[in-house]
């Protein structure tokens, strides 16, 4: 296969697969010589990505990512943050690295992560250990002599300040990564009480180096969260070493940034309306986690109430849209062809029903934001198409056996089993009667 | 939490009475175990909704309006009522009737279709391989079960005039003798012979156990979070689970070794049989679930596995009193482990691990499909 047809190939199979499919084709990605051609692609299942988790090969440049993996941010929204990490300055960081690190302790560290996967945490630790405190002196020493003169793609002056906020972070990886490790991926639900033990752990272990590493932390853990009133928490209810007013202007960016997450994630969203539906199902599902949770945010954590109900008025009407268009457009045509075909392959029927779950997940997190009524009337209006397809094809005796308990399933997860069975039950009737 | 040791052994007395494991894909009825009330009508034990320490007991409609309930689990309750028996084989074939019908998606219709063709392939099979030892107990030496060919039209033809020889020793005709074979094949047939002639479903399933056991292990001993100490419990039950499960199924190997002396009384043999070669079954009920949901995890990365622990921990069965009878084991009660439970969540959100429900069941569909 030529490199194009690879490309186009893999840009299919990501577009359409389902979570499980995900895994697979990043497994083969992960295989490929080199994964430059197809980055951009990798890219834009990002998110996706950060949901399934799959088990990834260990490699430098990741494990040299890891004490500030929950930084890293779209450029325009590090804009907002002295805290993140622009995705551009990602790239140059990696570039000095391995241009700055000596070619020996590289090829050592090399060697020493080959076969490993990114879950051996003993192995992951051990390279770390060296890799990191290599990595903060490589960016130290860019910015004390190369900044200047070295072409490095990504590196602007105006990074200078983040650069050696990063080195500050990555020499400090061996106290972060492994507290890090021991709490939930992101998207990271509320805290259970071990979890926020480790959580303040390891903010109390930053606070004890340097206030603005304390800072970082608290970015990381308002980053990883799906619920960041759970982080405030953290600081308004644990002594973390903090003055009174410093704790106020901590929470009060916290909100600022997280608000600033949402405003990316709705513009996001609405600007590509066309978006596969389960990336737009899981923007939309953080979207709602992050609104409801700094509605929920105390007193003492000052939000912009005003900016946040504007949101969430306008995210409100994006989603009513969005799932307007794929279950009058994209599903229905699913349930045409699978009411239509004798045969219909598996992989179709799959994508279809990994399309409908999608379809769900929007109308629960809708629903969630308090929008159930108009999103009611577009599941009955479309319920209604479903029930009359169905009964139609059934009475020209069209679809048979599977066919008609595929496009069951889809009304399933679209309407629930009470609509998949009173649909069942009048087609079993009128195969008796018939 | 930790949950202590009740003070009273609160383990069932029977294996009837721990209930029969329910391959429901609803999420929170996915532990769910039946079995048959006083009143003769099923009865569902489910882990505590909440996710604490307990159990529930409820009728169907308990459940129906406990959860929404998926058109999969509505059709198996069905189908369920049409069992003349509560046992784990019955429940696999209720399974599989819903599932052949794409109520679970298509790949679990098409595992419980490639299960029941394997299902009447290992019967074939065991039939040949009794019929063989039979002969050979009786003298005959020189049958090789490889050139077994089960689509042979003559096959039946030539093991009869074989058969016939054992006609007089055995004082029935050489057709009865053939019939009791097909009889005692389809219960040899799911737990195997001894030997490593061809694999039963339960040797499988006991490996399965086995190897789920040492990855668990694996994760134990290598995961930094709460999660491992759970793992590790969840492990020393499967370790059990395999020890007893190969004395239950040496117990039945046992049965086989003088064919002619279990034919010779046929009559009273077979209840008996019957009960011995049922034992694996029972003993091993509910895990192919629960290895389905590890196999799941085991390539998804460690948040992934952290969640599996943590349902693991509801789906695991309590051994109850009556192995001690079957084994000749006894099995002190079980210290509940550390249990490991994570954070509350938002409507349509399984409460227990913060997944979408949508997700869970389309999970646990799949797990039909590994475990049919």
């Amino acid at each position: 296969m030529t490199s194009n047809g690879l490309r186009d190939e893999i840009e299919r199979s990501l577009q359409r697969a389902s979570e499980r499919q995900l895994v697979r084709v990043m497994g083969f990605i992960d295989r490929l010589p080199s994964r430059t051609t197809v980055e951009d692609l990798v890219e834009r299942v990002r998110p996706r990505l950060a949901l399934v988790r799959p088990v990834r090969p260990m490699t430098l440049d990741r494990v040299l990512t890891l004490p500030f993996e929950d930084l890293l941010a779209e450029n325009d929204q590090a804009e907002g943050s002295p805290w993140l990490v622009p995705r551009s300055l990602h790239r140059a960081v990696l570039a000095i690295a391995h241009r700055r690190i000596p070619e020996p302790l590289m090829q050592d560290l090399q060697a020493a992560v080959i076969g490993k996967t990114m879950d051996d945490d003993e192995a992951l630790l051990d390279a770390g250990d060296t890799l990191w405190p290599a990595a903060a002196a490589a960016l130290r020493s860019f910015l004390l002599h190369g900044a200047g003169e070295e072409r490095v793609e990504g590196w602007g002056e105006r990074h200078r300040n983040r650069l050696a906020g990063l080195a500050l972070v990555l020499e400090n990886g061996a106290t972060s990564v492994p507290f890090l490790r021991r709490l939930p991926g992101k998207p990271m639900g509320t805290l259970n009480e071990a979890e926020q033990a480790q959580a303040v752990g390891m903010l109390h272990a930053m606070r004890a180096v340097s206030e603005d590493l304390f800072r970082y932390g608290y970015t990381m853990l308002m980053r990883r969260s799906s619920d960041p009133t759970d982080i405030f928490h953290l600081a308004l209810n644990n002594d973390l070493d903090i003055l009174h007013d410093r704790r106020e202007r901590l929470l009060a960016d916290a909100a600022s940034e997280c608000l600033d997450e949402i405003n990316a994630l709705h513009t996001n969203m609405a600007a590509h309306r066309q978006q596969s539906l389960n990336l737009a199902a899981d923007r939309t599902s953080r979207l709602v986690a992050l609104i409801q949770s700094l509605e929920r945010a105390p007193p003492a954590v000052r939000v912009d109430r005003r900016q946040l109900r504007a949101t969430k008025e306008r995210a409100s009407q994006t989603i009513v849209t969005i799932l307007e268009r794929s279950l009058s457009g994209e599903l229905r045509q699913s349930m045409h062809d699978l009411t239509a075909a004798a045969m219909v392959a598996d992989d179709d029927v799959m994508a279809a029903e990994d399309m409908a779950r999608s379809a769900k997940k929007i109308e629960v997190a809708g629903s969630r934001l308090g929008i159930g009524r108009p999103l009611d009337a577009v599941l009955q209006r479309e319920l209604a198409a479903c029930h009359a397809l169905l009964s139609h094809r059934a009475g020209q005796g069209a679809a048979g056996g599977n066919t008609v308990m595929d496009a069951l399933r889809l009304v399933e997860i679209m309407f629930g089993p009470d609509a998949a069975e009173a649909i069942l039950e009048q087609l079993n009737g009128a195969a008796g009667r018939g | 939490m930790i949950t202590g040791n009740f003070l009273e052994d609160y383990r069932p007395a029977t294996f009837l009475e721990r209930g029969v494991a329910v391959p429901f894909t609803t999420p929170l009825l996915a532990s769910a175990r039946v079995r048959p009330s006083r009143r003769g009508r099923a009865e569902f034990i489910i882990a505590n909704p909440s996710g604490a320490a307990g159990y529930y007991i409820m009728a169907w409609q308990g459940l129906m309006n406990l959860t929404k309930v998926t058109v999969h689990d509505r059709l198996l309750y069905d189908e369920i009522g049409r069992q003349a028996m509560l046992t784990p084989s019955s429940m696999r074939e209720a399974a599989r009737a819903v599932a052949l019908g794409g109520a679970a998606g298509r790949p679990a219709a098409k595992a419980a279709q490639a299960a029941d063709q394997r299902d009447r392939d290992d019967r074939l099979i065991v039939n040949y391989l009794l019929l063989v030892a039979l002969l050979r107990q009786a003298g005959l030496k020189d049958l090789d079960w490889r050139h077994f060919d089960p689509n042979d039209p003559n096959l039946r033809a030539r093991m009869r005039a074989n058969i016939e020889r054992l006609s007089p020793s055995l004082g029935v005709k050489a057709e009865t003798i053939l019939e009791w074979i097909e009889d005692l094949s389809g219960i040899v047939a799911p737990v195997g012979l001894p030997g490593k002639e061809y694999q039963s479903r339960q040797q499988l399933a006991l490996e399965g156990v086995q190897r789920f056991q040492r990855s668990l292990l694996g994760f134990a001993n290598s995961d930094p979070s709460e999660a491992a100490q759970a793992a590790l419990f969840i492990q020393n039950v499967a370790k059990l689970t395999v020890d007893l499960g190969a004395i239950a199924l040496e117990a039945c190997y046992a049965e086989l070794k003088d064919l002619n002396r279990l034919l010779g009384d046929w009559g009273s043999n077979r209840g008996r049989l019957l009960e011995i070669f049922g034992r694996p079954d029972w003993l091993l009920d509910g895990w192919s679930t629960i290895c389905g949901v590890w196999v799941g995890a085991e390539s998804a990365g460690r948040d992934a596995q952290r969640q599996a622990i943590e349902d693991l921990q509801r789906l695991l069965p309590v051994m109850p009193k009556e192995v001690t009878e079957w084994t000749g084991v006894h099995i002190e009660q079980e210290a509940a482990g550390a249990a490991f439970q994570r954070r509350w969540v938002h409507a349509n959100v399984d409460w227990r691990t913060g997944a979408h429900v949508i997700d869970r069941i389309a999970r646990n569909e799949a797990i039909r499909a590994y475990a049919a």
